[in-house]
């Protein structure tokens, strides 16, 4: 589901949609990274890719971004279906305490990025909350529902991030 | 008798947890729980068998392309589909290099933490540890007191930076980290190598499996892949090149870094380490790597038994002696919770007993996801130590000298490989005979292109027209962690039932009805815990069996940091 409109040199903007799509709301991420494949209102050399449930595997991806926006189903205690956005500090208190690089994604992902010197300076978790992942491939109702949102934000950020990349800027988003 | 728990066992949101008892500073007793009911097998029920595979990949995030491999394997068994070469090659290529990779991360990212002590590296002298790095891995270039020192530099940054990232929660200074500061450093080093070292070894996958991060070739009847040697896209000259470069890269690596580290390791602790974590002492493996057209008698790894850690023996395997109870899990069977159910028959009905979450301690008698495998009724292990086992039992010349040869250095005997140590050493070990046997693969698959041989896939059952009224299949692989196998019935084109057995059921199973312990709660009896707070000592065992439970969960919690738990009760 690789999508990429430019075929220019320069370094790609990645959206990494994580989540295992058999476990109900856990797969979100990659739903939207469905949703938002093929979609002409992003920024030019920008990679969608449905990362699912793999972990380091992904590393070569966020080594060769310019930036990369994860969208990743969260369980922070909030209504479910809610977007949260963590970036810079945020982004390394959500995803900093693990020590295993080998299951899960996300976190050792961006732990074993930064620690190798391979993590894009503009990088952000888009995280939805889930109410539930129980086995199944279908969303929950609230979850399903915020869907078209999380789509929306991150083509924002990724319009933003490609206007201040242009005139020279740094990570765009103000959480 | 006060307990430990570990919950999760992988350090990360999961779904295995195990409590131990402990007196005196010392395990006597352990349960194994699977903490998430995972039953994917439902979803396959009445879909397309020639698109399960899609499904099956996502079961599991580190094992997607050996689920691929059995469930294609399992509809191919069913509908007497025989691949080309080619196919087979291409599937050795892609599950081998997924080998590599995964033991190496597993080593490096995972395991070598249980035994290194990242804060230590930080006293370590640069000089003294290129000096150790010379006699260590020869002729590695990645070797100065100047090297040493920029690492060492590296990891203060991290430190007060207070971003530790994968160092942190660790169980630093702790008693039963007793390398040398140099040592330590020289992991530390190797351990970043790696990460750049994967990054550059994983993308034969991209060449051979699609650039998606999830495979996309696979195909009931073969690999969906284009093979041409002038071609511009798929396996062209220019991508067998590219391919040839990084197995070669990539085996130098597993030669001069990853062996001669883990030898070191295990040099360092065998006294101890070599005699815990003992574990069954029967090992069973359905073998792997066809390299011929004659099923399991072709496999580069053979399909076997060991029985009472008997090396003189590779046992065969018969696959209906496999049966499943549910005696301690959370499921009901209609004969009775304490039959052994083969997997064709299997049942997958959940009802749940334990405790409500969250909870300290499950003393239910049911207390587990994971139903309880065996073999003729008998507890078996599953993984590297059990392919290379059963290899070197089978009298495989390239195990048997890689084997002996990694005895010698790390100064152990063949006996000494049923411990937490043997099962580290039989995944080094393991990962260099397939390291060496991947370009031979490469260049057979080179030359049948030459030759003009560029079939891939076997489309003459593609119609389900052209199948049976109803149909049975056994999709069996190794997974780097272990036998894998996915078992179907087709009836009328589509799946009836589908049932999976993965390696992290064998080795983390519950007692069975009989009340005999799983394989990992055996091995953990008799460890010793310096500081029951921090139990590195089961981390370590645990560890040595890679168990990859954890993998389906990936809902975040940023709120509450920290993933391990341990309590005392």
């Amino acid at each position: 589901m690789t999508h990429d409109r430019a075929g220019t040199a320069q370094r790609p903007l990645v959206v990494l949609g994580i989540g295992n799509i058999l476990l109900g709301d856990d797969g979100v991420g990659v739903r939207v990274a469905q949703e938002l494949a093929g979609d002409t209102g992003l920024p030019p050399a920008t990679e969608v890719v449905d990362g699912g449930t793999r972990g380091l595997e992904l590393l070569p991806l966020v080594a060769a971004a310019r930036a990369v926006v994860i969208v990743d189903a969260i369980d922070v205690g909030a209504p479910p279906g809610s977007l949260h956005i963590y970036a810079d500090d945020l982004l390394g208190n959500a995803v900093g305490t693990h020590l295993t690089v080998h299951q899960v994604g996300v976190a050792d992902l961006i732990g074993a990025a930064r620690l190798a010197g391979m993590l894009p300076a503009a990088t952000v978790l888009v995280g939805i909350q889930v109410a539930g992942t129980e086995v199944g491939m279908e969303l929950s109702r609230p979850v399903e529902r915020a869907l078209p949102g999380a789509v929306r934000t991150v083509k924002a950020w990724c319009a933003k991030f490609d206007r201040q990349h242009a005139e020279g800027g740094g990570s765009p988003w103000v959480a | 008798m006060p307990r430990t728990v570990i919950d999760p066992i992988t350090r990360i949101e999961g779904h295995m947890r195990v409590e131990v008892e402990h007196t005196d500073h010392v395990v006597r007793d352990a349960w194994s729980t699977g903490t998430m009911f995972r039953g994917i097998e439902l979803i396959l029920d009445g879909r397309d068998p020639r698109e399960a595979w899609v499904i099956a990949q996502r079961a599991c995030g580190v094992c997607t392309h050996v689920h691929a491999i059995s469930s294609v394997r399992a509809m191919e068994d069913a509908l007497g589909i025989v691949i080309p070469p080619n196919a087979r090659i291409v599937r050795n290529l892609l599950s081998g290099s997924q080998f590599v990779h995964d033991h190496v991360i597993h080593f490096y990212h995972l395991h070598a933490l249980d035994w290194v002590d990242v804060m230590a590296a930080l006293s370590a002298d640069p000089a003294a540890t290129a000096e150790l790095c010379s006699r260590t891995n020869v002729g590695w270039p990645k070797n100065s007191a100047a090297y040493f020192g920029e690492v060492r530099a590296r990891l203060q940054g991290f430190v007060d930076s207070g971003q530790l990232g994968p160092f942190g929660g660790g169980y630093w200074g702790h008693p039963a980290y007793t390398l040398s500061p140099e040592a330590d450093l020289l992991l530390v080093a190797h351990y970043l190598e790696a990460l750049e070292w994967q990054r550059d070894f994983i993308r034969v996958h991209a060449i051979l499996g699609g650039k998606n991060p999830h495979p996309q070739t696979y195909a009931v009847g073969g690999m969906a892949i284009t093979l041409a040697p002038d071609a511009p896209s798929g396996v062209n000259n220019a991508t067998l090149t590219q391919m040839d470069d990084l197995l070669t890269a990539g085996r130098e690596f597993v030669d001069k870094v990853l062996v001669p580290d883990v030898a070191l390791v295990a040099s360092h602790y065998k006294d101890q380490w070599a005699a815990l974590g003992a574990g069954p002492g029967n090992l069973l493996s359905y073998g792997d790597f066809p390299e011929g057209d004659t099923g399991a008698d072709s496999f580069f790894l053979p399909r076997g038994r060991i029985v009472g850690r008997d090396l003189g023996a590779a046992l065969p395997v018969d696959q209906a002696a496999i049966a499943e109870t549910v005696a301690h899990s959370w499921y009901s069977y209609t004969d009775g919770d304490e039959t052994l159910k083969h997997p064709s028959v299997g049942e997958t009905r959940p009802r749940y007993t334990g405790p409500r979450p969250p909870y300290e301690s499950i003393t239910s008698i049911k207390y587990s996801w994971l139903k309880a495998p065996r073999y003729e009724g008998a507890v078996y292990e599953v993984g590297p130590l059990a392919r290379l086992a059963v290899a070197y039992a089978a009298g495989v010349e390239e195990a048997r000298e890689a084997t002996d040869r990694f005895l010698n250095r790390a100064d152990l005997r063949a006996t000494d490989l049923f411990s937490t140590l043997g099962r580290v050493a039989a995944r080094a070990v393991e990962t260099q005979l397939l390291a060496a046997r991947l370009p031979v693969w490469l260049r057979s698959l080179r030359d049948n292109m030459a030759r003009g041989d560029l079939r891939v896939s076997d489309n003459t059952k593609w119609d389900p027209a052209t199948w049976p009224a109803a149909a049975t299949g056994w999709g069996a692989t190794e997974a780097p962690r272990g036998s894998l196998g996915h078992w179907v019935s087709i009836a009328d084109g589509k799946i009836a039932a589908y049932q999976l057995v993965v390696p992290t059921t064998w080795n983390g199973s519950p007692r069975d009805a009989a009340g005999r312990r799983g394989a990992w709660e055996q091995a953990l009896l008799t460890t010793p815990l310096a500081d029951p707070e921090r139990p590195v000592e089961v981390l370590r065992t645990l560890h040595s069996f890679d168990p990859c439970m954890a993998c389906a969960v990936h809902v975040h919690d940023p709120a509450s940091g920290a993933s391990v738990t341990v309590r005392i009760g």
